[in-house]
């Protein structure tokens, strides 16, 4: 396990330690089992072109969760994830390297609770912001 | 011309009508197979639900649900998902779900749901606005 991370070691403009995926076909099976989406352009070509679709496409919520293990790797056992918003933006192709990272741009203090505020997102091969986002979560504090 | 629209006029009606999905025992293995479909090993997943994992509560149902109100291109637009408590085995989980607005733009709509989650003890764990975008595919837009 990562050591924990603590409200102190945070500063505005720290960049959060990417997490890399590429899922693959067998993956998208597997998130529409455990998410329960079986919408078909995610797993039948014939059926994604119909919609205009160049092929399958990744589940948006699916890089959405990559994005949410971007945070909860990051803050460790003691660190609460509060807010994740994600807008899906562009597609992502099963077999692409997408890689999300994250950007510090806000700490505060609110009713005694030790806030990060963060940007997130998720970006293809080319640099292509597919998913992009915000993070809210709080810390705890050293000593 | 034969109108066609995106959306039903009946779901209009419906904006701020709340619904029952569903109420969901979370089970072990539910949280495992979450944790396994987006390859995340954090052992803090073997007694507690990721904070991602709420999307998935409901998750068949709801997509059942959409696909008769946008029945032909659909694509999910945003995700915005806040956590209040954390969900462990055992849980009793009680989602409701209300369409919060409808915007329609030339040959799109764009849909947003709120849906809440509430434990066995009627406490408010999270609560998650989902944005779903209908479009005309380009063979209906030809007929």
């Amino acid at each position: 396990m990562t050591e924990q991370i603590y409200y102190q070691d945070v500063m505005v403009d720290n960049d959060i330690p990417s997490l890399v995926k590429q899922p693959t076909t067998r993956q998208l099976v597997m998130w529409a089992g455990a998410s329960g989406d079986y919408f078909a352009i995610h797993y039948d070509k014939d059926f994604a072109q119909s919609k205009g679709l160049p092929g399958v496409i990744v589940h948006g919520q699916l890089v959405a969760a990559f994005l949410g293990q971007l945070i909860t790797d990051w803050i460790g056992e003691q660190g609460n994830l509060r807010k994740l918003t994600c807008n899906y933006k562009g597609m992502n192709f099963p077999g692409e390297t997408i890689t999300c990272r994250g950007k510090v741009t806000k700490k505060y203090i609110e009713n005694g609770e030790h806030y990060i505020e963060c940007n997130i997102w998720a970006e293809n091969a080319k640099g292509e912001k597919t998913v992009t986002g915000k993070a809210i979560l709080t810390l705890p504090t050293r000593g | 011309m034969a109108e066609n629209p995106i959306i039903p006029e009946e779901f209009k009606d419906k904006i701020g009508v709340e619904w029952e999905l569903g109420i969901y025992e979370i089970e072990k293995g539910m949280i495992q197979r979450f944790a396994r479909a987006i390859d995340d090993p954090n052992p803090l997943w073997n007694t507690m639900a990721p904070p991602i994992f709420m999307v998935t509560i409901g998750g068949e149902q709801f997509g059942q649900q959409l696909m008769t109100m946008l029945r032909d291109g659909l694509l999910h637009g945003s995700t915005e998902l806040e956590c209040y408590q954390p969900v462990k085995p055992g849980d009793k989980i009680t989602v409701t779900a209300k369409i919060a607005s409808i915007r329609e733009r030339s040959q799109m709509a764009f849909v947003t749901f709120e849906i809440t989650y509430t434990n066995q003890r009627r406490d408010l764990v999270a609560k998650c606005q989902q944005t779903m975008i209908g479009y005309k595919t380009e063979k209906e837009k030809n007929d």
